[in-house]
């Protein structure tokens, strides 16, 4: 008997668990406000620096550890599930694993939109999401002075790559489809086109 | 079946609910710390100028109290060649790129000239530095010093319309900046 693999999920899978490596060293999306502000920013991992002071934030330590958690868990079962998908009990490992890659991709980008526009509303400047700008900042601020700062922020290709995991790890879904399919062939004896069509008077 | 169902419905709490509520538990007494970390706030105090910063005022304000430490003019090229004496107020190293704005009499709020830096400086923690700051008169200003100030040997300035860049800031400021008595005169 061939042993089933699900490729999709084998590749979903061992991206994750690569990725969870690369974020530790490669930020999804960072920003840097010259000679001010720098932030590296992934779900799984973040640093800042204020002045070049590094500090970390407690609440989002505690949910890069989440994400992190999440993801490892998630390329972990999706690996056992990728080489065992007949058994049983696979449908609840893929059901566990395939959804959190996407959805964790689908939170970081919400949230840095939701950021952008909090501050925009509340301090009244806006920070760049990709591409280069000038931040100013409001005078009430600044005790009448007029002060702006160089912001660049962007995606790196790691971001890219989440969403070809998230994306494999949604074909390992539909691919199981498939390989369920296979697996269960159907009982009764195939009619034969002759047989089931009816013949024609005369 | 059913409890590798259970064992990772379990896993997705344990992930989702443990670092919060760990976290939480460890700051119960300081919720603030949770997003306003200690760094952040010793940063701030450092700016404020507060006593645990030690640090000095402004360079704005220094400028405005101590004034230029020292004036050469050479009336031949109508250049005033102004040195103050500056201490960094942040905490960390900051080079002063570039300056720049229109120098005024004060007593009749007249633009004798332009001002520029003339070279960046480089402004280290806790250590004074020296800047200085060229001033070009215009033909204007020139004929404004020889008619309205005849006979004085100095003229009260401030710079005004200034733009600073340091480090990657910009700073164009509203507010004058008083540079003092400059011995403007042709005699």
């Amino acid at each position: 008997m061939r042993t089933k693999i699900n490729w999709f999920g084998l590749a979903g899978g061992s991206l994750t668990i690569a990725i969870v490596a690369a974020s530790f060293f490669i930020p999804w999306w960072s920003i840097n406000v010259e000679g001010f502000l720098h932030a590296d920013i992934s779900p799984l991992h973040s640093n800042f620096s204020l002045l070049e002071e590094q500090f970390t934030v407690p609440l989002i330590t505690a949910l890069t550890t989440v994400g992190l958690l999440s993801f490892v868990a998630s390329g972990i079962v999706m690996l056992i599930y990728s080489v065992l998908p007949a058994k049983p009990y696979s449908k609840h490992l893929l059901g566990f694993a395939y959804k959190k890659p996407l959805i964790t991709l689908v939170l970081f980008v919400i949230t840095l939109f939701a950021v952008s526009t909090i501050i925009q509303t509340i301090l009244g400047f806006s920070f760049p999401l990709s591409g280069s700008a000038t931040l100013e900042i409001p005078e009430s601020f600044t005790r009448g002075a007029n002060v702006s700062f160089l912001a660049t922020s962007g995606f790196s290709w790691l971001f890219w790559l989440v969403a070809v995991a998230a994306g494999s790890c949604i074909a390992a879904r539909i691919y199981h489809k498939k390989l369920t399919v296979v697996e269960q062939p159907s009982k009764e004896p195939q009619k034969t086109a002759e047989t089931t069509q009816p013949t024609a008077p005369g | 079946m059913e409890k590798v169902r259970l064992a990772l419905i379990l896993i997705t709490v344990a992930i989702v609910v443990g670092p919060p509520l760990g976290i939480l538990l460890a700051y119960q007494n300081n919720l603030l710390g949770l997003i306003v970390p200690s760094e952040i706030e010793q940063i701030m105090n450092s700016l404020d100028g507060s006593p645990e910063g030690d640090n000095q005022t402004n360079p704005i304000d220094q400028i405005n109290q101590t004034g230029p430490v020292d004036v050469q003019y050479d009336p031949a090229t109508l250049t005033a060649t102004i040195t103050f004496q500056l201490q960094n107020p942040a905490p960390i190293d900051v080079t002063l790129n570039s300056l720049s704005g229109t120098v005024r009499c004060d007593d009749h709020v007249f633009p004798l000239g332009t001002a520029s830096l003339k070279s960046p400086v480089q402004l280290t923690v806790g250590k004074p530095a020296t800047v200085t700051v060229i001033v070009v008169l215009t033909q204007q200003g020139r004929d404004h010093i020889q008619t309205a100030h005849e006979g004085q040997a100095t003229t009260k300035v401030s710079l005004v319309d200034s733009t600073i860049n340091a480090g990657g800031m910009t700073i164009r400021l509203a507010n004058p900046i008083s540079i003092g008595e400059v011995p403007l005169s042709f005699h």
